[in-house]
């Protein structure tokens, strides 16, 4: 370098000289120039692989937490078989309080539906449904100040399509004999946005033009009401074009935990409830798959080692209404067959595995792993070319795996968060030759971000994600750090911190890599502690509680749908005698705590029996049952909100890492949807092959 | 290996379980990118000479091969710093007044050294760089300043 430095003055009057005169730049020295360039370029591609990285973690964050919610959801579904299980006469005794109604009268009350002030502009809908009217509806559900659709206008999609649902076979049969192509849609989760991008992109629905869609058509984004009833009217406007397949998500207990319940209770507030039945009945109809030429099996989880095609064609798939919620009402009659049921669950909920075999989906709670040799076997048995399926998200919005023999298809972009992910739909061609058309939606939201922003944005939305799920058990977190630090000196190791948040969300993370965004270290003379009790203040700040707040835990679903805690209810009250004693509770207690760990004590779900108890005389109605969740909801919101606002002078530490977490909040403007606002591009040869 | 401390394998453990297979390890095309997101370095030819790749699915490299390539590239002490940087960029500095062409920096790492593409160039600039002034000018420190900034803390 010493030697260079004595250059320096002769190559400045070079460069003088020479820089004024040529346009175009010229390099003043190679071995200098050389050695920056080198420099520069290396450190870009270490920026570049770190970045990449923080979005890597941060999808497993997100992938997580969506498991992991599942998984308490599939808890239920336990706690419920269980309850079956152990009570078995209860459920032979069991008559629904719930009338199914198959002809539910569709009176709605209109008032105050839509905008009192004014008179209904929206659409008026006659049956049968054509073109005008599915183009129509595009136009209405599209604008942010359109009139919603008369309840009774909804109503009458979900009524007309539930009684042509009925009449399929379990397993759509589809063909490109007269379209010569087909195409197949993925997960929607309510994304209208991606819809309308599909069709401008690949035109409507039609017989030369014909679809499958694969199911989780609601939930998680805020329009699943308009893309449901869009695609129930695309079925009913275009006979024998639209082929729709039952998700996981098509089920009202999955529905009272990630929105969409909320959805349309906020959307059609008098008549939600009545709405919400009419939904069910056209979620028992939903065929179960499709199958292609008798060539391709598109479900909407996957398969699993025991997965027999001829008894899932021969299932009486009506009986279930939520796969989630055994079929009590059925119970006395067939009983309830469970091998049936893990057909139907392994479809929905399955997903592929890169080791060989078959095992239960431990992350999900539900539906198996399977690996390459069941699918190879499976194929080979039916003689199929493909299983392709949905259910998790891909950055790319599809893969192929085992060997090419299974294609998922996820078709919500921007699905965790904006930028977050691609969405892909796929075209078979006569010869089933594929071909993926990828996006992104409402792009310019993102198109004027750098990377690191883009990054940026995505990871403190996951933070703020798993920040109200630690909120959820921040009671569990401070006991268990309070047992670490008897001295009550306020710090732990960063290896006992990031073992309790391990163990208390049951989410293997990298901890030690989110340290610095969840806890500031003790002080900078032991960077080996970490201030847990501001990790603690964290959970209180603003950012976290409005998080929280906005989603929705188990026993908040539990009271939401009111007709599981009915049917629990009369499980519990094994004499049918309309009450419940507290000896009756406290054996359902036992079982539930097995299920449902965080439900609470044995003594803390006694007391709130007795709570129950509001008229005093030693049993607990029906009403008392139901009214009793409605309080302990309130209760545990009030408890939450008070130490929020004790807290409010968090310390400047805990405010800046709450300032982290919001700053990158990208303010979601409604605007109307404009299906030209997006970036695509068309994949035609196969991708490679990801193991 | 006895001579890497425990945190080191612990981030080397992280990084295989987000870029690796369970059982099999990383694709050695990854290989430069498991080392830059462990806080180092290397050259590409660097990278080449320890087993990387230039296509996918050629090699892999597991767990136990990648520690002593990691405790290698770890030696290398010229990393590279702030006043590197900086003694290299005032070569384009003519008026001495913290600005470039640049024109000429994009020239420089398109065309020498281990290349980088336009889409890469691109990117760069998007993320660290101020846009250019009427005369193609920008202040370089901050552009140093922003691309050595840390996207991810191991602790």
């Amino acid at each position: 370098m010493d030697a260079q430095c004595k250059l320096m003055p002769k190559l400045k009057i070079k460069l003088n000289v020479m820089g004024c005169l040529s346009a175009k730049p010229k390099p003043p020295d190679n071995t200098r120039t050389l050695r920056a360039a080198l420099l520069i370029q290396r450190w870009y591609r270490r920026y570049r692989a770190r970045t990449e990285i923080r979005r890597r973690y941060t999808w497993n964050i997100f992938t997580s937490l969506e498991y992991a919610g599942e998984n308490d959801q599939v808890e239920l579904y336990n706690f419920f078989n269980a309850l079956l299980t152990h009570i078995p006469e209860a459920a032979a005794a069991h008559r629904p309080s719930v009338q199914r109604d198959s002809e539910i009268s569709i009176d709605f009350n209109e008032d105050g539906e839509y905008r009192s002030d004014k008179n209904y502009d929206g659409p008026h809908l006659k049956f049968p449904l054509i073109k005008k009217d599915v183009v129509t509806l595009i136009d209405v559900f599209r604008k942010k100040k359109s009139d919603r659709l008369l309840a009774k206008y909804v109503g009458g999609i979900l009524k007309e399509a539930a009684f042509k649902l009925k009449r399929l076979p379990n397993l759509n049969q589809a063909s490109t004999a007269i379209s010569k192509q087909i195409t197949v849609i993925g997960d929607l989760h309510g994304k209208l946005d991606d819809l309308l991008v599909i069709f401008y992109k690949n035109g409507l629905p039609s017989v030369e033009n014909p679809y499958i869609f694969n199911g989780d058509f609601v939930d998680r984004g805020k329009k699943g009401l308009e893309v449901f009833l869009l695609l129930l009217a695309c079925f009913l406007a275009f006979p024998g074009a639209v082929h729709l397949n039952r998700g996981n998500h098509e089920d009202s207990v999955m529905n009272a935990r990630y929105g969409f319940i909320r959805e349309v209770q906020q959307k059609y507030r008098r008549n939600s409830e009545k709405l919400m039945l009419m939904i069910e009945e056209v979620y028992r109809w939903l065929p179960l798959g499709s199958i292609v030429n008798n060539r391709v099996l598109i479900v909407h989880g996957g398969i699993s080692n025991t997965t027999d095609l001829d008894m899932i064609r021969s299932i009486d798939r009506g009986k279930y209404v939520s796969i989630l919620r055994p079929p009590i009402e059925m119970a006395g009659e067939d009983g309830i067959d469970k091998t049936e049921w893990k057909q139907i669950f392994d479809i929905m909920w399955s997903d592929p595995q890169v080791g060989e075999g078959c095992k239960p989906n431990a992350l999900r709670g539900a539906g198996t792993y399977f690996g390459p040799d069941v699918t190879k076997e499976f194929l080979a048995k039916y003689k199929l070319k493909f299983l392709v399926r949905s259910h998790e998200c891909k950055p790319d919005g599809h893969e192929f795996t085992h060997n090419g023999q299974v294609i998922t298809i996820f078709s919500a972009s921007n699905y965790y968060a904006v930028g977050s992910n691609k969405g892909a739909y796929l075209k078979f061609g006569p010869q089933l030759d594929t071909q993926f058309v990828q996006y992104i939606s409402a792009a310019s939201k993102t198109s004027k971000l750098s990377i690191q922003q883009r990054v940026s944005i995505i990871e403190s939305s996951a933070l703020r994600e798993l920040g109200a799920r630690l909120r959820a058990r921040r009671d569990v977190l401070e006991a268990e750090f309070a047992k670490l630090d008897p001295k009550q000196t306020g710090a732990v190791t960063v290896t006992q911190w990031s073992d309790t948040m391990e163990r208390v969300t049951q989410m293997s993370l990298p901890w030690r890599l989110m340290r610095s965004r969840l806890a500031p270290q003790f002080t900078q003379a032991e960077p080996n502690l970490v201030n847990y009790l501001m990790t603690l203040e964290l959970l209180d700040t603003d950012v976290i509680v409005q998080e929280a707040e906005a989603s929705t835990s188990v026993t908040d679903a539990l009271y939401k749908n009111k007709s599981s805690l009915e049917a629990i209810f009369h499980i519990i009250d094994k004499d049918n005698s309309g009450q419940i004693s507290l000896e009756e509770f406290g054996e359902a207690i036992d079982l539930l705590r097995q299920y449902m760990p965080s439900a609470g004590t044995k003594a803390e779900l006694l007391h709130m029996c007795q709570m129950m108890d509001i008229n005093k005389d030693g049993f607990v109605d029906l009403n008392e049952f139901l009214e009793a969740f409605r309080l302990c909801d309130q209760a545990r919101k009030h408890t939450q909100t008070s130490r929020s606002k004790s807290s409010r002078q968090s310390s400047t530490l805990v405010a800046e890492l709450a300032e982290h977490l919001s700053i990158q909040k990208l303010t979601e403007v409604e605007s109307d949807i404009d299906p030209r606002d997006h970036v695509s591009v068309v994949l035609s040869e196969k991708p490679k092959i990801k193991n | 290996m006895a001579d890497l401390p425990k945190r080191d394998i612990e981030n080397v453990e992280f990084i295989f379980e987000i870029m690796g297979s369970p059982g099999v390890g990383i694709d050695a095309v990854d290989l430069g990118d498991a080392l830059r997101a462990l806080n180092l370095n290397p050259t590409l030819a660097v990278i080449e000479k320890m087993g990387g790749t230039k296509k996918r699915n050629e090699k892999k490299i597991t767990f136990e091969e990648f520690l002593p390539i990691y405790s290698q590239v770890k030696k290398d002490k010229d990393q590279g710093c702030y006043e590197d940087f900086i003694e290299c960029l005032k070569l384009y500095d003519k008026a001495e007044n913290g600005t470039m062409l640049l024109a000429e920096l994009q020239h420089a790492l398109l065309s020498l050294g281990e290349q980088l593409d336009d889409e890469q160039v691109e990117s760069l600039f998007a993320d660290c760089m101020d846009p250019e002034d009427d005369d193609g000018m920008i202040p370089y420190s901050q552009f140093i300043q922003r691309m050595m900034s840390d996207p991810v803390v191991f602790d």
